[in-house]
């Protein structure tokens, strides 16, 4: 499969006199790590709650691994995408992180043995096998958005797209380092929308720039980066790597 | 203030109660929760007076509590204010029926004090009895329980939610309370004007956030049923667990076991 999510002339209003999102195209490939960038307001959350199928009512075609995005076809998707909320306080409400990430192996079906393969895989490829046991109110932020995303990878296995809702925010740097190199790390499809550019720039290789419901640029993320005029004409800034530097930063991503 | 923070302790740490390791803990669900059901209605079948066979009916609580390593001063003071309720409810019961029933020395015992008697008896062993079956049984375990007795899908699903919704409910109303007091200092409590907006900011806050929970659990497949995590006693000894109870409590139930250990003593 070429393309994983396939996206043609979406739009969407809360609304009837102006639309969020007008007419976006695109396509995502198995494996790609795309920045959804722009400034408040413009769409971004609500692009990813569209493709989750949290928010329904648009026009246009969404097709995620084959499938349209249809209420019939939710389950399977679902299984295929995962969504990181911004709040991963809020998202995260079993007990513990362990049975909280093989909530959905159950859920889909999966044997209690079957579950809790999956969710210990899941706690190593997010590096928190130690806080299997743990309860969820005694995780840090960086811990409970870990806690999500392994909650996402027990059940797609690496096969699916993860979706991320500002994953940075709120983040020391000590955390933030290691959320990207568990990002770098998944095999599966990622689309982040962030305003921390740091952050795009450290995880993904394409961007996306929305700009008054439509997409201002979409390609390569450092030659985005450097476009200051073009960031700044849509309420964005240089990254503050970048300022000092005047070019992309020399880093292990570059 | 810090009553809310207190109060959300409290839900956290029946939550730990109910996942160590004890046997209690590792007896089948749906054991427990019959067994819980059946002493209830065998407890409530009493009649109003009976305060010697209800009596027998302690040994319920008291075995399971001391076997399940549950704290009884704990748990006294987690059902104090139902108990104080029941107390309240009870107190009419002399004023209005002071039939004599009989004389200790000088002293006549009422009706009425029986009845309030075994009122409180009764709400003391029924709150006992689903303090323990809450301390030893997750609220997951509980709804599946639940749905293996047919229990309506979406009853036990609000049940949940509820239970969820509430911790979120007194989250936020920590947090607003807590934004409140760094912004007045020196006052006690909330003043009477800021009541309003407060409550409406704290449950528009809570509708959101239960929401997102809600989302998250859809996305990751929930659709109304319940698994059974966690590591449990093999089938047979939950069966047993069942049978033994049910069988004693009806003995109980029968026979009065206060009654005749007085007849034994004292013929």
């Amino acid at each position: 499969m070429d393309v994983f999510i396939r996206i043609e002339d979406l739009r969407f209003c809360y609304h009837a006199d102006r639309y969020v999102l007008d007419g976006i195209s695109l396509t995502v490939s198995p494996g790609e790590a795309v920045g959804i960038i722009g400034a408040n307001g413009v769409g971004k959350s609500t692009f990813l709650r569209i493709l989750t199928g949290l928010l329904s009512g648009y026009e246009g075609k969404i097709e995620i691994a084959g499938r349209s995005l249809e209420k019939r076809n939710y389950g399977e998707i679902r299984r295929l995408l995962g969504y990181v909320f911004q709040d991963s306080d809020s998202q995260l409400f079993m007990n513990t992180v362990e049975e909280d990430v093989a909530f959905g192996p159950l859920s889909y079906g999966l044997s209690g043995g079957e579950a809790k393969e999956r969710a210990a895989w899941a706690l190593r490829k997010t590096h928190i096998e130690a806080l299997a046991g743990r309860h969820i109110y005694r995780l840090s932020g960086g811990e409970k958005k870990l806690a999500a995303i392994a909650g996402i990878l027990a059940l797609q296995q690496d096969d699916g797209v993860i979706l991320m809702d500002e994953p940075s925010a709120s983040l020391d740097p000590a955390n933030r380092e290691n959320l990207i190199e568990v990002i770098k790390e998944l095999r599966g499809a990622k689309l982040l929308a962030s305003h921390d550019l740091d952050f795009i720039y450290d995880t993904c290789e394409r961007t996306i720039l929305l700009s008054g419901g439509k997409i201002a640029y979409d390609g390569d993320t450092k030659k985005l980066l450097r476009d200051r005029e073009l960031l700044e004409r849509n309420g964005l800034r240089l990254p503050l790597s970048f300022r000092f530097t005047g070019s992309v930063p020399h880093t292990e991503s570059s | 203030m810090a009553g809310i923070g207190k109060a959300i302790d409290e839900i956290h740490s029946l939550e730990n109660l109910a996942e160590r390791g004890t046997l209690l803990c590792r007896i089948h669900p749906l054991a427990k929760v019959l067994v819980t059901l059946w002493y209830l209605i065998l407890v409530m079948s009493f009649d109003v007076r009976d305060i010697s066979g209800l009596l027998g009916m302690a040994a319920y609580p008291v075995i399971l509590m001391i076997s399940g390593d549950i704290s009884v001063r704990q748990a006294l003071g987690r059902v104090r204010p139902i108990l104080l309720t029941v107390c309240l409810i009870g107190a009419a019961n002399p004023l209005f029926d002071r039939a004599p029933c009989l004389a200790v020395g000088s002293f006549t015992v009422t009706s009425g004090m029986l009845s309030m008697a075994a009122l409180l008896l009764k709400a003391g062993f029924a709150v006992s009895a689903s303090y323990i079956l809450i301390a030893s049984t997750t609220m997951e375990q509980i709804c599946y329980a639940l749905r293996k007795l047919h229990v309506p899908r979406v009853l036990v699903t609000v049940f949940l939610l509820i239970y969820r919704y509430l911790v979120l409910m007194l989250k936020e109303a920590d947090r607003i309370t807590q934004a409140y007091s760094l912004r007045s200092p020196g006052e006690k409590g909330i003043r009477k004007s800021a009541w309003g907006p407060l409550a409406g900011q704290m449950l528009l806050r809570s509708i959101d956030r239960a929401n997102t929970v809600y989302e998250s659990m859809t996305l990751r497949g929930f659709r109304g049923e319940f698994f059974l995590r966690g590591s449990f006693v093999p089938l047979w000894q939950s069966v047993c667990y069942g049978v033994l109870w049910g069988g004693v409590l009806l003995l109980f139930r029968l026979v009065p076991v206060f009654e005749l250990a007085g007849r034994v003593f004292m013929p």
